[in-house]
């Protein structure tokens, strides 16, 4: 595709145009470039696989699960003791933000930038918060799940990744969601938890269909019945009486017919008969994910993360039907969006705003040409700093793609800072301590929030590759930056707006 | 290597009212305990903008102070707190700052600053933190200090109390600790590349964003005396609570030995009065906030630097404020100092002892200050501090 086209695939489905990898990509094509995105790995520099290996949150799932889980040996053993149960949620939150760090450490390293761009889109379009309650153990394994599933090449095999996955059932509250008609709720002494319409209502609004996708209230009523029981494996249940039930289990996710309604439904329209468990969630997942508009509600969100903040109807509609047409792969869907012409226009327009975590990643990738990025606290309390850390957006729609909801004064003094900050070397961004340690745990006797500790060492800043990452500058911007001296340049041309737009 | 005795000693002499005053040369050993001597703590507090030394201990002693300080002079002759055997009174705000000269606990020099002659807030903030004498360079003194106390004195940590690492930290083996206590610090830095920013992002929607954010900046620096000087240090008019909590945080810290917190705000063109007089009471209150925080045993170790880019304007201008001068204050203040006194001399406001007839000259330059409070505290070798102070001039020394 040549250089030119390379460096504008780069920024826009990946977080910058370095040299290596506009060198690499020159030669590809834009179908290779969706393919390697969709269904390759990320090659990550062995200091970085280093950093993510002592990182809490890469312990084994089921081992942390069994310990500090609701129900779990730690947890309960610290029942009656308060200084235990704070250390263990200390040790949580800690979990919870090595998982961001873990995210940030691929996303700023890997040579494959299409492939962490486009996690990062179905991680924030099955958006998860991690600190909410046991979220916190589960949101990295949650992003490798949703990993495997895109490299399947499938829409459906993202959306079962999700739902199947314990962070989401306990993030939007199906985990709890009972049926009236169950036999929990049959045989429980006092009220049992009744139906949590929470996830049913975010997977028809939010996940497939979308808002204007023809659903109603009634549907979304049904759709909780349907994926009621479906919830989490605690290791404070009994083996036996699972096994009685009936009841599924796939790793920490189970299908507990306990909770379950029995009942017909009809969902869009569909009779669902009664006496399905399992079965018929699976049904409905295939419902919701080969229904039109869902094609059109994933096409419109990849449009405006992607190519323009509005989209043509025409490109979401192309984008739609090689959706339907191939049985939802995501690769045909995005094949037809960057062969299209509105895209091909765009690359040359180059008028998408930078998310404020795709100016981070940008500015520390092009600070760090020369080494691996491997400050993991550094990596967070930037894109904390910017307001759009992964696993942190608390509302399940996810961050926003548009300019409109980015764009602020308090936002470009943020990123003129991070620009100055870069250029002088005052982030450690290059390297850390080895071992994952907690910030601050200083005391201040409550009177300021506590401070992050940040000790390492920075990238050495490279005025030619910077401004290579940037590209050609505007007259305007040229003239601008005439008589400032090296280090001023860098910081000039990391904040200049051509470093803002992909 | 000094020792308990020549300590007691020496504050029997200063008991009996010897005079030390004068000369560059103190002759004779910076008494420090044996403990503070294998531990030592040395806080750096640099004040950006420009303090006025004059206005914060002003020589009310010298025959041409009030006439060249007509407004100014008032309120420090009027009720300033007199510094025993100096001929200085502190600003009545700076009470806190005055008790601790009382209490030999804090020493001062009026005419500290450093060759070179820059007035420029931005080259003369460099050269002090890089402190080699030049404004160009990647490393500074404290990373040097850093590097060098690692090597002889192992075990200890330094410390930054800003949002990022300062110049003067950049280039250490060893990077400090950054433990932020100012605010939000929104603030986005003064200067060509900010204006190249500007001029970049002109006539775009990022360009209206950053004017608005620069709108608001101007309006927050007015209210708070923030200005381009201060480069996002913390505002000096909070320094009360933060020196508190810097004590805290030190004293739950003890192997943090080595800190620095730079405050801003301090360039007072106009109105100078109505602004140190705040300002004032702030640093004040955060040296002694400092020292309580800390406790005895942790202020006993402790040396408290406070120095400032340059000095100010001898004569007041047309807006009862001062503008750049050369030679400045600079503070040092400890437990178990031997302090009371004034250090490097002081020549007199005439217009003889001036430099280029408008500031002070500098008596002491600040490496050779900071060298020999690390010697003495940290019992640092001549060749651990010519490699964190290349370039001195040695002519400051105890000997």
């Amino acid at each position: 595709m040549g250089p030119r086209i390379a460096a504008a695939m780069l920024n826009r489905i990946g977080y910058g145009a370095t040299s290596a990898d506009t060198n690499r990509i020159a030669a590809s094509t834009a179908r290779r470039y969706i393919e390697d995105a969709v269904t390759g790995v990320s090659t990550l520099p062995e200091p970085v696989v280093a950093v993510i290996r002592q990182l809490p949150a890469s312990m084994p799932l089921q081992q942390t699960w069994e310990k500090w889980g609701p129900g779990g040996s730690e947890r309960d053993a610290s029942r009656n003791d308060a200084q235990l149960r704070e250390r263990i949620n200390q040790a949580e939150r800690e979990y919870a933000r090595s998982a961001v760090a873990a995210r940030l450490l691929a996303m700023a390293n890997s040579g494959n930038q299409g492939h962490e761009a486009l996690l990062s889109f179905w991680l924030n379009h099955f958006s998860i918060f991690a600190p909410k309650t046991a979220v916190k153990l589960l949101a990295l394994d949650y992003a490798h799940s949703i990993e495997s599933a895109m490299r399947e090449d499938s829409f459906e095999a993202l959306l079962r990744a999700s739902f199947l996955h314990p962070a989401m059932q306990i993030y939007l509250d199906n985990a709890q969601s009972t049926s009236p008609t169950s036999e929990f709720a049959q045989t429980a002494r006092g009220r049992a938890p009744g139906l949590n319409e929470n996830l049913a209502r975010e997977l028809l609004e939010l996940h497939t269909l979308g808002i204007d996708g023809g659903y109603t209230q009634g549907d979304i009523q049904e759709l909780a019945r349907i994926i009621s029981g479906a919830g989490v494996w605690s290791p404070r249940m009994v083996e036996r009486n699972l096994d009685r039930a009936g009841a599924v289990r796939k790793g920490i996710f189970l299908f507990d017919p306990r909770r379950h309604d029995f009942r017909e439904k009809k969902l869009l329209g569909q009779t669902f008969p009664a006496g399905k468990g399992l079965e018929e969630i699976d049904r409905a997942l295939h419902l919701l994910a080969t229904h039109p508009s869902t094609a059109r509600h994933v096409s419109r969100k990849l449009a405006t993360r992607f190519v323009s903040d509005s989209p043509s109807p025409q490109l979401v509609d192309t984008m739609a039907a090689a959706f339907r047409n191939s049985g939802g792969r995501i690769t045909a869907t995005l094949v037809a969006m960057v062969q299209s012409p509105e895209f091909a226009q765009s690359l040359v327009e180059r008028a998408k705003f930078r998310e404020p975590l795709d100016q981070v990643l940008f500015s520390v990738r092009a600070a760090c040409q020369r080494q691996p990025v491997t400050h993991a606290q550094a990596l967070v309390v930037a894109a904390t700093d910017a307001g759009q850390a992964p696993f942190m957006r608390s509302t399940p729609d996810g961050y926003g793609a548009r300019e409109a909801d980015w764009l602020s004064p308090a936002a470009m003094a943020k990123r003129i800072r991070l620009a100055r900050s870069i250029a002088t070397e005052r982030i450690p961004f290059a390297s850390g301590p080895e071992a994952w340690i907690a910030p601050a745990p200083v005391d201040m006797s409550g009177q300021n929030p506590r401070p992050p500790l940040l000790q390492g060492k920075p990238c050495t800043t490279d005025h030619d590759a910077v401004a290579a990452a940037v590209g050609p500058l505007s007259p305007e911007t040229t003239k601008a930056m005439a008589t400032l001296y090296p280090q001023e340049r860098i910081a000039a041309l990391l904040a200049s707006p051509e470093a803002m737009m992909r | 290597m000094h020792n308990k005795n020549s300590y007691l000693d020496r504050r029997r002499l200063l008991l009996a009212g010897v005079s030390l005053l004068g000369g560059a040369c103190l002759g004779k050993a910076w008494p420090v305990s044996a403990a503070a001597a294998r531990e030592g703590r040395l806080v750096m507090v640099f004040l950006r903008g420009a303090l006025d030394g004059l206005h914060t201990f002003a020589p009310v002693d010298d025959p041409s102070y009030a006439s060249l300080r007509p407004n100014l002079a008032r309120t420090p002759m009027q009720s300033g707190i007199r510094l025993p055997g100096t001929g200085f009174a502190a600003h009545p705000s700076a009470r806190g700052l005055a008790d601790l000269f009382l209490a030999r606990e804090l020493a001062f020099s009026p005419a500290a600053g450093t060759t070179d002659g820059s007035r420029s807030h931005f080259q003369a903030q460099d050269i002090f933190e890089l402190g080699s004498g030049s404004a160009r360079g990647n490393g500074g003194f404290m990373a040097r200090l850093a590097d060098t106390l690692g090597q002889e004195r192992p075990g200890f940590g330094p410390i930054s109390f800003t949002r990022e690492v300062p110049l003067a930290f950049q280039g250490s083996r060893m990077p400090p600790e950054i433990a932020p206590l100012s605010g939000s610090g929104l603030n986005m830095p003064d200067g060509p590349a900010l204006d190249a920013i500007r001029a970049a992002h002109r006539g775009r929607k990022t360009g209206e964003a950053i004017e608005l954010a620069i709108g608001t900046q101007n309006r927050i620096q007015a209210a708070m005396d923030r200005d381009g000087a201060s480069r996002n240090a913390a505002p000096a008019n909070d320094f009360t609570r933060i020196g508190a909590n810097m004590g805290r945080l030190l004293r739950s810290n003890p192997r943090l030995a080595l800190a620095f917190i730079d405050l801003g705000g301090f360039d007072t063109h106009q109105s100078e009065e109505p602004v140190l007089t705040r300002l004032l009471e702030q640093v004040s209150g955060g040296i002694t906030g400092l020292k309580d925080a800390l406790g005895q045993d942790e202020w006993s170790r402790t040396r408290v630097v406070v120095m400032t880019e340059f000095g100010r304007t001898v004569k007041e201008n047309g807006t009862q404020g001062t503008d750049h001068g050369h030679g400045g204050l600079a503070i040092v203040a400890g437990g178990t100092l031997a302090g009371g006194r004034m250090l490097g001399g002081f020549e007199g406001l005439s217009s003889a002892a001036l430099n280029e007839g408008r500031d002070l000259p500098v008596r002491i330059d600040w490496r050779d200050l900071i060298a020999e409070v690390g010697r003495s505290i940290w019992g640092l070798s001549e060749r651990g501090l010519d490699t964190a102070f290349p370039g001195r001039p040695k002519k400051f020394t105890i000997a």
